[in-house]
């Protein structure tokens, strides 16, 4: 292998290491608050479940059928009518920075960290 | 020589095209039953673009495109998956310009290492780009991205040497002298 190639993998490597590092960053800004799950449908929110609960949300549009299974601090996709199945096997996710995306049918799962606004307006101190 | 006219040409390419268009739908499937040890599914090595790096070495542009194009919708029809088809076709076909553009531009300076490397590079932001379309979040994509960058190093180091190595036997392959 010659030079050229090593640079190029080096700027690769390091550009995902930067990225990896600003994740991490991104979680730790939200950890400590309550988290909840929100489900998207085509980017808009579907509905927003606390994490801390047992809940199965069925999901049903003409791009497919999906079953998100929230169960107390983490979530999968149970179940998914895409042939592929890439999001069922992602397995649990926890961590405000992980998400789960299924494209066939246009959901994707994200963990929230921050409060709903309109949710708990104001706290007393 | 003079045997081979413009005809005979065409005939040789035709059939050269449908060779490399049959080996990528074979390599595709196949490609299915390699089991790649990451966390995150969906990563695979994308060993298909062993043919499409070596399509642009020996066919113009609109032959290389028509074959990514064929490639990736056959593919589709054969997995039965229409629909992840067309995030396949935004990958494929940016990670095809951005080869291109680099064979056309430097095609003595660059190994088919860095240019594969490049490709699979850009085929996966070309498909998180369409993941961040769709969900409407760019924080989707940038958590998979450090994952993703990493694969296109491991799959373009390894799907690079394989076509370097196809190049190098078909440049001295007497069927392609004309082509």
């Amino acid at each position: 292998m010659r030079k050229k190639e090593l640079i190029l993998i080096g700027i690769i490597l390091i550009i995902a290491c930067g990225v990896y590092g600003l994740n991490i960053y991104l979680n730790r800004l939200d950890e400590g608050h309550k988290k909840t799950v929100n489900i998207f449908i085509e980017g808009k929110l579907f509905k927003s479940v606390d994490i801390d609960t047992y809940e199965e949300v069925k999901i049903d549009t003409e791009y497919g059928k999906n079953i998100v299974l929230i169960d107390r601090g983490k979530v999968r996709m149970k179940e998914a009518s895409c042939p592929d199945n890439v999001c069922v096997h992602m397995g649990w996710i926890s961590k405000t920075i992980q998400n789960i995306v299924c494209l066939p049918a246009k959901v994707h799962v994200e963990i929230a960290g921050k409060e709903e606004i309109g949710e708990i307006d104001a706290v007393a101190k | 020589m003079q045997l081979q006219n413009n005809g005979n040409r065409k005939i040789k390419k035709t059939v050269f095209m449908a060779i490399l268009l049959s080996l990528a739908l074979v390599i595709g499937y196949v490609e299915q039953f390699i089991p790649v040890p990451v966390v995150v599914p969906g990563v695979k090595l994308g060993l298909a673009n062993i043919i499409t790096l070596t399509a642009l070495y020996f066919l113009n542009f609109k032959e290389c495109l028509m074959l990514v194009i064929l490639r990736v919708v056959l593919t589709g029809f054969f997995a039965g998956n229409i629909i992840s088809m067309w995030y396949s076709l935004s990958g494929g076909i940016l990670s095809f310009l951005v080869m291109f553009l680099l064979i056309r531009l430097f095609k003595d300076k660059l190994s088919t290492v860095f240019i594969s490397i490049t490709g699979a590079f850009f085929h996966n932001i070309g498909q998180l780009v369409v993941v961040g379309i769709i969900t409407k979040s760019f924080l989707v994509s940038l958590g998979y991205f450090p994952i993703l960058a990493v694969s296109a190093v491991v799959g373009g180091l390894l799907t690079g040497l394989c076509a370097g190595k196809i190049i190098n036997v078909l440049n001295h392959n007497a069927f392609l002298l004309d082509i």
